[in-house]
């Protein structure tokens, strides 16, 4: 039986000197954005503490909501689950067509505030072993409660772009490793993307911590 | 006193950080790192290679700083450089700019620029490029300033120079501009444990008021900068002004000068002339090393404000944010992603917006402390010496290793 390695991550940003201004433009970025750029802003919010505090789990949606003020668009983009299918085909498809059809609406093109333009950055995530290696479920828990949020977002949001969307590093080792695939499930089950990062870190914990009992 | 270890910063931001620098530093082992930026005292740079050079170094690298000279001249042109490059025209002449080269040409003789990976910061040294030792070394240009509509007279004078830097680090992404090598983002940071941040008891801050003659019989509204016309001190009094009409307030400006700005003297004499002889406004010029004093006004604060009208980042925001201060600032540059708006303070474009969060903050006092804690946290995460050391050390080993996703080692 392999121990859990834990692992932290650290994204590093680089700017690609283009904003977004307006709804117009975005449709424009969705058509022609470099897929780790896309990447950025879809999968990548997490890592930022700004993430916490937005009613939505994308940058995009949130940009719609403080950027645009948009608060139908927002509540559209902020509804696409980016993980359902993560391939950038899949994604860009999905994105144009939900601006596309929330353009078609609008008697006018919605503008960012000054200041609050869409600025495009693709980042490095650099990640590396922490030396912590967890053999049972108790120790894996006490190691989820002492995370960072880089190493949360390593195991169980970008495990699912490694792995498959519908997993994560926790619940495959859970399954693999331990045999148990019913608490997999249950992380399985964790509506991710409508909780802030301590409380994922707290129900990832309380659930290895009910099946470690 | 020792300047306090990497260790000491363990209880302030947990182990997961720290043991992420020494990581990195681990995988840079041998490498060697050089900062060169214009002024050892005074300004946001200077207080952060203070503490992040020694600090590089307790992780294992052979970290230096070296500091170039110039004449009144060539500060004379660089803060023009400087105010240029935030969008305000300047008339440079070609004599100046022989200067700048010239002396940016004596310093590369007199300083050792011999590393593998070099750091300039800002434009006052950026020539020293033009004498880059030959070598397999990396030279970075680190921008501290709001350069996102600079003249464009300057900017192609300074795009010349910059060209030719491997990569380049902004504060923010609206600062960038279109260059062939890399543009990395890291934000600024402040030290936890410097005596500018550092924890300090009641009686402490009751003493240093005392001393710099500020009663506190009334709620402080203070505003720590240099005298800049950027960091909008007039505004400041005439915003404090007409919150101070409805709650009443003391209002503080406390601010130095720095080696590099000439400026200051003049800015300073209109805003004592925008207060008059009112008794509640309390202006107040501090030598370099008052770090204690910025400390205590900043933690005597009820609300403090930067309500600067063009900013590189404002470091005395993360400076506030850390003492659990609400922060009402200036909708620009880096004050932007300190203050989320509603959450850490507030965002405000003009004197009577400014006045107006004042009155709020000052009635509503449960929620500016819960706003202060807010405020604490996000500082905690982002603003704090440690996690500009993070992305300082994962830009190096990225740019080692061809920039792409890392799973090291």
């Amino acid at each position: 039986m392999e121990p859990f390695l834990m692992h932290d991550a650290h994204a590093l940003r680089i700017a690609t000197g283009r904003s977004v201004l307006n709804l117009r433009e975005l449709l424009t970025t969705l058509r022609e954005a470099e897929p780790e750029v896309l990447r950025h802003h879809l999968f990548r919010f997490p890592l930022h503490p700004a993430y916490d505090f937005s009613a939505f789990g994308h940058e995009l949606a949130a940009w719609a909501e403080t950027g645009l003020q948009d608060a139908v668009l927002a509540e559209k983009l902020g509804h696409f689950d980016p993980y359902a299918d993560p391939a950038t085909d899949a994604v860009r498809a999905a994105l144009l067509d939900i601006v596309e059809e929330h353009l078609i609406g609008l008697s006018h093109v919605p503008w960012a505030r000054p200041g609050h333009e869409l600025h495009l950055m693709r980042s490095i995530l650099v990640a590396y072993p922490t030396g912590e290696a967890a053999r049972t479920l108790r120790e894996l828990a006490a190691a989820v409660r002492r995370s960072s949020r880089g190493s949360l977002y390593f195991h169980f949001f970008e495990a699912r772009l490694r792995l498959c969307p519908q997993d994560d590093d926790f619940s495959r080792w859970l399954e693999v490793q331990q045999g148990r695939a019913d608490a997999a499930a249950v992380l399985r089950r964790i509506d991710f993307p409508a909780l802030r990062v301590d409380e994922i870190r707290e129900q990832v914990a309380a659930t290895l911590e009910e099946a470690g009992r | 006193m020792n300047a306090p270890g990497l260790d000491a910063y363990e209880p302030i931001v947990g182990p997961a950080r720290i043991r992420e620098i020494r990581a990195f530093a681990g995988f840079l082992r041998g490498v060697r790192l050089l900062n060169v930026n214009s002024t050892a005292v005074g300004g946001g740079v200077a207080e952060i290679l203070r503490r992040a050079v020694p600090l590089l170094a307790d992780a294992g690298l052979d970290s230096r700083w070296e500091v170039i000279a110039g004449d009144g001249a060539f500060y004379r042109t660089t803060k023009a450089f400087h105010n240029a490059l935030q969008g305000h025209p300047q008339v440079i002449e070609p004599a100046e700019l022989t200067h700048y080269l010239d002396v940016n040409r004596a310093n590369a003789q007199r300083l050792d620029l011999d590393a593998d990976v070099v750091l300039i910061h800002d434009p006052q040294p950026a020539a020293l490029i033009r004498h880059r030792p030959t070598g397999p070394n990396t030279w970075i240009w680190r921008c501290h300033i709001d350069a996102s509509s600079p003249q464009r007279s300057l900017w192609r004078f300074l795009e010349d120079l910059v060209r030719r830097y491997d990569a380049s680090i902004w504060s923010m992404p609206q600062f960038t501009r279109v260059l062939p090598h890399p543009q990395f983002l890291i934000h600024p940071s402040i030290d936890p444990l410097a005596e500018k941040n550092r924890e300090l008891a009641p009686e402490e801050i009751a003493a240093i008021l005392e001393r710099l003659e500020i009663p506190r019989d009334l709620p402080l509204v203070v505003q720590v900068s240099r005298y800049d016309r950027f960091k909008d001190p007039v505004g400041v009094v005439r915003a404090w002004r007409l919150a101070a009409r409805y709650v009443p307030c003391r209002l503080v400006l406390a601010g130095g000068g720095a080696d590099d700005d000439p400026e200051g003297a003049q800015v300073l004499a209109e805003v004592r002339h925008e207060l008059g002889d009112d008794p509640r406004g309390h202006v107040l010029l501090l030598p370099p090393t008052a770090d204690l004093e910025i400390n205590a006004l900043q933690r005597a604060a009820a609300v403090v404000l930067q309500k600067s009208t063009r900013e590189g980042f404002g470091l005395t925001i993360a400076e506030a944010m850390w003492k659990g201060k609400p922060v009402i600032g200036g909708a620009t540059g880096g004050i932007t992603v300190q203050i989320l708006d509603g959450v850490t303070g507030f965002l405000v474009h003009s004197v009577e917006g400014a006045a107006y969060r004042i009155r709020q903050l000052l009635g509503q006092p449960e929620r500016a402390r819960r706003m202060g804690e807010q405020a604490r946290a996000l500082a905690r995460e982002r603003f704090l010496i440690t996690r500009h050391l993070q992305d300082f050390l994962a830009l190096v080993l990225a740019m080692r290793t061809g920039i792409r996703e890392l799973l090291v080692p």
